[in-house]
């Protein structure tokens, strides 16, 4: 099974998104606050959720009166499982029967509703028609919201009632304290005999809801599934999310995964872009099982890669759309996503202790499914030399075995053990000509906001040996570093 | 319905309803716990229903028990007529004997349980627990509007200190008596200042109202004063400072009028009465007179020194109710209590005891 900690479902901005789904009734809110991604053993419920997900999420755009009147009558719905749940053993009190009621009357309102318009099929979304019911606690067919054990229900409680009516009258006119007395303790027998009646009325009305029962629990889910999906609907089309295509290919089956990722988007990074005033990058990425590096300086823009791309396996495999324009994924067992930020504070190991201990359970995962190892500049925190040798043993490690590694490295020499190899675009494709001349023109100081807005944060598979790319350099020349300097590194270099 | 008959030896002994303005929520305030504000309650609900008027009822916090917890004495219980509307907590409705239809959830939670809205659909007594603090009533209040009902009553709790605020209820009935002191010349003073401070008048210059509510907005955490300028508009003075600095200030001493957010507080007028600032012709301002939690010393020697205190919104006080009977078994003459206070203020004053085959007092 699947489980992000908090943190790392923000860091990757998932919980970004979650947190921009508001569930229109309980129901849905407790579908969100449970949500978690499938196992490869529910590929067919996956598949089922991202079809419905996909017909909803089209119908919504072209039926927004529609669903807008749907959300409106789920807003309205109270949580009554307890009052359901209780009414199988138990009768309900007036104060159940009443939420009963109101829950039955927004059903109604819903199946009439649904009824009359041609809504979109949904697998899984038919409500239950319990009208029945609703007729068991309205007698009288007014459809009223207020719930009253009505004098119909039973003759005697309405001769009761009568009679209780009037010695009210009786008590208001003027007289001795002792004939109140005599009246009041008249009127306390009568309250005792109608509370009586009254409680046979709502063992008689529990035990004639008790056939509804399934159904109207039936309802309760089937409300809490399309709230769900309507908040899902509303996030893709909030950023523009695509339908994934999982593949069911796990541990347990033959064939080799393959995971392929075209031009992703990350909502949360986008959003915070946008801020300052920047574009996002989209982030091409495909691999088969095996190892896969991405290299490049130290600039953001790797963890940017792997968060992003860690987003979209998880948001597929909880049946949610991804921000990409194309996606085809298989079905993890596990994700470990390994990297100092996701550490708990305060676990007492130091950093790089913490991550070995992470990393030796994602190994042990590894053995028992098809895992996504995902490494953030692993054995960051030691010294170089060990941290370089460390990350390249990783990589021949997992290299042959079932699995997706990805490891985001800074160190030398670690792509070319792996099966893939990706750069950080970096100043590559920049024209150093025109950057130098602009630096000159603003002046070294504010050079590092004009080389931060050319540099390309996005990815590029390099194809058999490829120079290291010189970023780290260009950059000292373009910020005029002292000559003498830069002679003694453009030396070494050599 | 105004205009009851006043006389100034003997009290008033007219219909409290004739007191009242229809359209206007009215609260029950008491000075003490058995002060009488059911007994009140119950005889304006039977003034209420012989005038076939709907009541909407609900009280501040928990009230309407049959015993007093704290005393152990008798207390009478609230009886409603058929048709009334009121709002408990869901745990108090099995208390209640009306025969009752439930008529919707108000969202609003009590530590009894969420306050519901019902309507009596006979008589019968209440146990009533509504909510204690002011937003949520002025919001049940909005609720209780949709049963159009003629008479919004709000119970209040006990204490002076909880009064409601005008955001509540635009009237009130003040109820004391001998539980309030052993000494009946305390329990007059003592009732006939808090029905001074609440029948401050409203701060005359209706013309920069608007603005006060706009300048208002401006404060930030920690500042709670308003300078009316020259220039007729409020400024807010330095950020955090003391009352008695900013009436120091070079800059405002030709201004007259200073707005008091919040709470006014014997700690804030004191340091003023303890300086030298002058203080003739200054007027504080205040929302409403539940915001006034001032001694008597201190409102006092703030008069004789010339300033004074006004509100924004006036809360109507109605009348003063008086109960001879004390739960702690020193009674009053009821008669000399009633003329005492009657004579101590200009206002309708009731004895809750005198006339009780009107209603239902059990």
């Amino acid at each position: 099974m699947i489980s992000l900690t908090y943190e790392q479902k923000k860091s990757l901005g998932f919980q970004f998104l979650l947190d921009q789904m508001s569930a229109d009734c309980v129901y849905g809110q407790e579908q969100i606050r449970q949500c978690r991604p499938y196992t490869p053993g529910e590929w067919e419920s996956l598949q089922q959720e991202l079809a419905r997900l996909g017909a909803l999420t089209e119908n919504y755009g072209k039926c927004r009166g529609f669903w807008d009147r749907v959300e409106r009558i789920l807003m309205n719905l109270k949580e009554i499982r307890g009052s359901l749940k209780r009414a199988k053993d138990s009768v309900l009190t007036d104060l159940e029967l009443f939420e009963c009621k109101q829950f039955l009357l927004q059903m109604e309102k819903m199946w009439q509703f649904y009824q009359e318009e041609q809504a979109v099929e949904l697998p899984g979304i038919s409500w239950r028609d319990c009208r029945g019911a609703l007729n068991l606690l309205d007698p009288e067919g007014r459809r009223l919201p207020g719930f009253y054990l009505a004098d119909a229900y039973d003759e005697e409680l309405a001769r009761v009632r009568e009679e209780k009516k009037r010695l009210e009258v009786l008590l208001r006119l003027k007289r001795s304290d002792k004939e109140k007395a005599e009246l009041l303790g008249k009127r306390q027998a009568l309250v005792a005999r109608e509370e009586q009646i009254a409680q046979n009325v709502r063992r008689r009305l529990t035990n004639e809801l008790r056939p509804y029962l399934e159904d109207m629990e039936e309802n309760c889910r089937i409300a809490g599934e399309l709230d769900f999906l309507l908040q899902k609907a509303k996030l893709a089309l909030a950023y523009g999310g695509i339908c994934p295509k999982v593949e069911c290919r796990g541990a347990a089956s033959e064939g080799r995964g393959r995971l392929n990722l075209f031009e992703m988007q990350n909502p949360m990074l986008q959003e915070s872009l946008k801020e300052r005033g920047k574009e996002f990058a989209p982030i091409s990425f495909s691999m088969e099982e095996g190892c896969a590096v991405i290299t490049g300086a130290n600039m953001g823009g790797k963890s940017v890669a792997l968060r992003t791309l860690a987003l979209q396996v998880v948001l597929a495999q909880s049946g949610f759309f991804v921000y990409a324009g194309e996606a085809e994924l298989p079905m993890f067992d596990h994700i470990s996503l390994i990297a100092e930020e996701y550490q708990a504070m305060g676990s007492g190991l130091s950093s790089f202790g913490g991550e070995i201990m992470e990393l030796s359970e994602a190994l042990n995962r590894q053995k028992e499914g098809f895992s996504l190892m995902i490494f953030d500049e692993l054995a960051r925190g030691t010294n170089p030399d060990e941290g370089a040798v460390i990350v390249r043993a990783a990589v021949q490690y997992l290299k042959k075995r079932r699995c997706m590694a990805i490891f985001a490295t800074h160190y030398d020499h670690v792509a070319e053990y792996g099966d893939y190899h990706y750069q950080v675009m970096g100043l590559r494709n920049v024209d150093m000509q025109k950057l130098r001349q602009e630096i000159a023109c603003i002046g070294a100081r504010k050079g590092i906001d004009v080389i931060a807005q050319y540099m390309d944060y996005g990815i590029y598979q390099v194809h058999g040996a490829e120079e290291c790319p010189r970023d780290a350099i260009h950059i000292c020349v373009l910020l005029g570093l002292e000559p003498e300097l830069l002679r003694l590194i453009e030396e070494a270099q050599e | 319905m105004t205009g009851g008959q006043t006389e100034r030896s003997s009290g008033y002994r007219g219909r409290i309803t004739e007191l009242l303005s229809l359209d206007a929520t009215l609260a029950l305030a008491g000075m003490c716990k058995n002060a009488g504000k059911t007994t009140v309650l119950n005889r304006l609900l039977a003034e209420l229903g012989q005038e076939r008027r709907t009541v909407a009822l609900t009280s501040i916090g928990r009230d309407g028990e049959t015993e007093d917890v704290a005393t152990g004495t008798h207390k009478p219980r609230i009886y409603v007529e058929e048709g009334t509307i009121f709002a408990t907590a869901s745990d108090l409705l099995y208390n209640c004997d009306t025969s009752t239809e439930i008529l919707a959830m108000s969202g609003v939670s009590t530590p009894m349980g969420e306050v519901v809205i019902c309507r009596a659909r006979s008589g019968g007594f209440l146990d009533l627990a509504g909510p204690s603090m002011n937003q949520q009533l002025v919001e049940l209040s909005e609720q209780f509007r949709q049963f159009e009902p003629d008479k919004i009553l709000v119970d209040g709790a006990i204490s002076r200190k909880s009064l409601c605020s005008r955001r509540v209820a635009g009237e009130v009935i003040l109820c004391t008596g001998a539980s309030y002191h052993r000494d009946v010349d305390v329990v007059v003073a003592d009732t006939a200042y808090i029905a001074e401070l609440l029948q401050l008048p409203e701060a005359a210059e209706a013309a920069w109202r608007d603005c006060l509510l706009l300048a208002r907005r401006e404060l930030g955490e920690g500042n709670k004063i308003l300078v009316l300028g020259e220039d007729g508009a409020w400024h807010v003075p330095g950020r955090g400072e003391k009352l008695v600095d900013v009436l120091r200030d070079k800059q405002y001493q030709k201004c007259r009028y200073f707005w008091l957010e919040g709470a006014v507080t014997d700690a804030m007028l004191r340091p003023l009465l303890l300086s030298n600032v002058p203080l003739a012709e200054r007027v504080f301002v205040a929302e409403d007179s539940s915001k006034l939690l001032l001694g008597e010393d201190t409102y006092r020697k703030l008069g004789r020194r010339g300033g004074s205190i006004r509100v924004l919104w006036q809360i109507y006080l109605r009348a003063i109710t008086v109960n001879p009977f004390s739960a702690y078994g020193n009674h009053f003459d009821g008669k000399e209590l009633k003329e005492k206070m009657q004579a101590a203020v200009d206002l309708p004053v009731l004895d809750v005891k005198e006339e009780k085959d009107d209603f239902i007092d059990l």
